[in-house]
């Protein structure tokens, strides 16, 4: 399949050492209490772009063909199943989920389409990394770890299919919306 | 004393706290306590992560250099090397800031079965081993660490490993992502 083997193509490796001084240094070690409130903040905000995504796969799974088809309903359906999760933690702290967004337009065109889903699963990874650093309750952080695993999951396919490397970076920063 | 103006003011000031009166380097003993033993803590659970992409780096390194590898497997083994020791080296800075240790370096010895490996599809099986004991670890340290920009390299080190389960599991000719939470398992 192309897409496995064009990864090995021009796999830069970066970004390692400019991390380094992001990684917590001595000073860091005294954090300050985060507020348990903001976790509702952090978690709704976590679910709108759940819940973008998991319509955005909906409808491109009726445009897509053959493989990449297949993939976006099975990544919508674990979009939904975040969501789920998010939407359980939220009510779970007597807060009231947020409601989907409206639906922006899809492009036509299959790769278009792909790399529209590439940018969704880069920007909420790059809002998860943030978010969960965020967040005071130990288990929330850890059910979010689960879930940024399997967005850079669905990024790492999706670059498949669009005939990129599949692993280009040593860490999986996303980026901002 | 929750919030961390009113502790700071209570460092300042030497204000009552609890019912007693402390003097200011009391109550900053009191306010630091938990964090020097969180740091502890921190340091046990880096050098744990350390060590796993410490082997994870040496397994594909190892299956790298070879002969069981088809060229475009042993060039993605190659680059995941690449890319544990650039993890490795994260973590290791953030250890040394809290006062801790690199661990020596392992043998081949020390990754169960990397020795013992006959055939491409034995070496991605202890891949996906490797990995999912790095992202249970991963997992265990959202949990235990504290600092959010170490929480933070951590979630992103993680969603490199994401990337490299995938890779091997498509090798395998298996689903990418059977799962809709990526939980990993125990080494």
């Amino acid at each position: 399949m192309l897409s496995r083997r064009t990864f090995l193509r021009a796999t830069g490796v970066t970004g390692g050492a400019a991390l380094l001084a992001g990684c917590g240094t001595a000073d860091e070690v005294l954090v300050e209490p985060r507020d348990p409130e903001d976790d509702v903040e952090l978690l709704n905000d976590l679910l709108e772009i759940e819940l973008a995504a998991a319509s955005f796969y909906e409808r491109a799974a009726e445009q897509l063909d053959g493989e990449a088809a297949e993939f976006a309903e099975l990544f919508a359906r674990q979009e939904r199943e975040h969501a789920d999760a998010l939407t359980e933690a939220i009510e779970a702290r007597d807060a009231t989920p947020s409601e989907p967004d409206d639906e922006p337009d899809l492009p036509e065109d299959q790769d278009e389409l792909l790399q529209a889903a590439a940018d969704i699963e880069n920007e909420a990874i790059f809002a998860m990394n943030d978010a969960v650093a965020r967040l005071s309750d130990p288990e929330l952080r850890r059910t979010v770890f689960t879930i940024v695993a399997v967005e850079s999951e669905h990024l790492t396919v999706i670059r498949g299919e669009l005939g990129e490397p599949q692993a280009p970076d040593s860490f999986a920063i996303g980026t901002p919306a | 004393v929750s919030d961390p103006v009113t502790r700071r003011a209570a460092v300042r000031e030497g204000l009552a706290l609890g019912g007693g009166v402390l003097a200011a380097g009391s109550v900053a003993a009191l306010v630091t306590a938990p964090a020097a033993r969180s740091q502890d803590e921190d340091v046990a659970t880096l050098e744990r992560l350390v060590e796993l992409e410490q082997r994870a780096a040496l397994a594909y390194r190892e299956m790298a250099e070879g002969d069981l590898l088809e060229e475009e497997v042993r060039a993605a083994a190659e680059l995941f090397a690449d890319q544990e020791d650039e993890h490795v080296e994260a973590l290791a800075a953030a250890l040394a800031d809290r006062g801790g240790r690199v661990p020596d370096p392992p043998a081949a010895a020390d990754v169960e079965g990397l020795e013992d490996l006959s055939s491409q599809e034995e070496a991605l099986e202890l891949a996906i081993d490797l990995e999912n004991a790095l992202v249970r670890a991963y997992g265990e340290a959202a949990e235990a660490f504290e600092a959010p920009e170490l929480i933070k390299t951590c979630a992103q080190i993680l969603g490199s490993e994401g990337t490299h389960l995938v890779v091997a599991r498509q090798q395998l000719g298996r689903d990418p992502v059977p799962e809709a939470f990526e939980e990993g398992e125990s080494d």
